[in-house]
């Protein structure tokens, strides 16, 4: 009695475990294990050989094939603009802060990337193809699109060149590395406080929310460590 | 939350309610033991079970193994409109190879021994079509596409599968011919507890086997070659 | 008899979550939570009548309490044949998540009716 009454409970919460899940890869190992709870039962309660049915059905290939079914489920198409530290092609792929981030976004909703390359983003034909926009772009750059939602990740600041160019800070950094102005170029007082963002198509409006919950969630000292590898 | 939705739910709630109160008085019942030895007397198989799904319910059993086949061609059909991967990355690491081809042995051996067996004890086709499965996957994992493909040609697997869904229905209506009915237990019933007893159950449950396996490794196969591997 | 209302509540369990997730993945799942609950009812069924396995060698003249073997012949076959169906219906979402690069529900529902 005790048996069954224990067997019963452990059915039950696993069961519930599988339902209550939002992230499909836990659901699955969990339901792995719930079929082989359930197996276990089935021996106890004189059935072996619905047990071993279950077992190597319910435990092992169902698990097998769920995975391989959840890899790839959907893709994530991404404009980027090349600015290097925050989204570039290199000869072992792509880098930066924002793909990074992205990649591990990725990830988390179960979807594939995949990168292509924009030059600017006054083609508004071409822009309304992808997902995600990145690359550098800022709050204030943003301000008039109305295809697409902002979301901000990280704060930066916007300078003047004495040209009368606005650039933000790694733009800034990116040209005074590479020598073509040198830091003198830049007024100092017009420093503007602003965000990079991440554009995202209102077309799909869920990406746009799972990332923006994904963002707010996000593990600081990992965040942190993405930041400082590529930016220093 | 839909309003259709909590109305179902509702109901469902309130049939499984009704269900759970009917079932506190359902009535006890004990099997007698003469009737369960007439069972293994008619059909000479001591697994009760296989002697009901392969013998006294052959026809449903029959009819499942062609659902099972459907669905198989299905996937087959529905993946191959997917574009193949171009490359396909397999476990390279040598002890894992090893042990995954190892395990295939291991796995296979064991698959025959519960089919051919599967009238005595516990097991039968269905359970050792699956376990054989998953020794092809294991060995699927550590193989790159074209060596599974090459393989997968040279066996033959998808002639063999559809002669196997031939055989069962030639077995089925074999003893029409005979002048008996068909479905009918024709081969000799022979000793009980030996592997060469109880007529057709181990036949139908070795080629049940077959069939599980190769639809098994179909799927597989096909899975890794569309979509690869984790 | 424990395991047989233990049944009938995971079936409930898996039937809720085929309503209310979203996600088609999660449904599938819930689906699979819901098969087993039925697989269980149709085995302590069986339970009903004794725990022994039926299976029976030569020499044993009397055995007590043998579960019954029908509804576990019943239920034996559809464990293998619902995970052949789940497979099926595993590829078909595959093919239109990629085509419509969503899992909601929702959303492809109205993608399909759009077009």
């Amino acid at each position: 009695m005790i048996l069954e009454i224990s067997l019963g409970i452990i059915l039950i919460l696993l069961a519930l475990l599988v339902v209550l899940q939002n992230k499909p890869l836990k659901a699955i190992i969990i339901s792995g294990a719930f079929g082989a709870s359930a197996a276990i039962t089935y021996f106890f309660v004189g059935a072996p050989d619905v047990a071993m049915a279950e077992a190597s059905i319910g435990a092992v290939f169902t698990t097998f094939v769920y995975i391989v079914a959840l890899k790839h489920s959907g893709k994530l198409k991404i404009g980027y603009l090349n600015v290097p530290g925050l989204a570039e092609e290199s000869s072992q792929g792509y880098e930066g802060v924002e793909y990074e981030i992205l990649k591990l976004f990725s990830e988390d909703v179960s979807m594939t990337i995949e990168m292509h390359r924009i030059d600017s983003l006054d083609d508004k034909e071409r822009l309304t193809e992808f997902d995600i926009i990145c690359g550098g772009i800022t709050e204030k750059e943003s301000a008039d699109r109305a295809d697409f939602i902002s979301i901000p990740y990280l704060d930066t600041n916007i300078f003047q060149t004495k040209e009368g160019e606005k650039l933000d800070l790694v733009r800034i950094k990116n040209m005074i590395m590479s020598g073509s102005i040198t830091s003198s170029d830049i007024e100092q007082d017009t420093r503007e406080i602003t965000k990079y963002i991440f554009l995202v198509s209102k077309e799909s409006e869920d990406i746009g929310e799972a990332l923006r919950d994904f963002l707010q969630n996000i593990d600081r000292k990992k965040f942190d460590d993405i930041i400082r590898r590529n930016l220093g | 939350m839909n309003f259709k939705n909590l109305i179902i739910v509702i109901l469902t709630f309130l049939t499984c309610l009704i269900t759970v109160f009917s079932l506190l008085d359902i009535p006890e019942f004990r099997i007698p033991f003469e009737e369960f030895k007439k069972i293994i007397e008619e059909t000479n198989s001591p697994n009760a079970v296989t002697a009901y799904y392969l013998n006294y319910r052959l026809y449903d059993t029959m009819f499942e193994v062609f659902v099972f086949t459907l669905s198989v061609y299905g996937v087959v059909f529905f993946l191959n409109s997917v574009p193949s991967l171009e490359k396909h990355t397999p476990f390279s690491d040598p002890v894992m190879t090893f042990y995954a081809r190892f395990a295939f042995a291991l796995s296979i051996l064991s698959a025959v021994y519960i089919a051919i067996v599967g009238h005595l004890s516990p097991g039968g086709g269905f359970v050792a079509g699956i376990v054989a499965g998953t020794g092809m996957m294991l060995v699927s994992l550590t193989k790159t596409i074209d060596e599974i493909e090459k393989s997968f040609k040279i066996s033959k697997i998808s002639n063999y599968e559809k002669i196997t869904l031939l055989v069962v229905v030639l077995i089925v209506i074999f003893p029409v011919l005979m002048g008996k009915k068909s479905f009918q237990n024709f081969l000799p019933l022979g000793e009980t507890g030996k592997i060469f007893s109880a007529g057709f159950i181990p036949l139908f449950d070795l080629l049940i086997f077959l069939k599980v396996m190769f639809g098994s490794w179909s799927i597989t196969f096909y899975f890794i070659k569309h979509r690869g591997v984790v | 008899m424990v395991i047989l209302v233990c049944s009938i509540i995971v079936f409930f369990i898996g039937f809720l979550g085929t309503v209310f997730k979203k996600s088609l993945i999660l449904k599938m799942l819930s689906l699979g939570v819901m098969n087993t609950g039925v697989i269980t009812f149709f085995v302590s069924l069986s339970y009903r009548s004794g725990k022994m396995a039926p299976i029976i060698d030569n020499s044993s003249n009397f055995v007590e309490n043998i579960a019954d073997p029908v509804p576990q012949a019943v239920i034996i076959t559809s464990i293998v044949i619902g995970f052949a169906i789940l497979t099926f219906s595993l590829v078909y979402i595959m093919l239109l998540t990629v085509k419509q690069n969503t899992m909601d529900v929702k959303k492809i529902e109205e993608e399909i009716d759009e077009d």
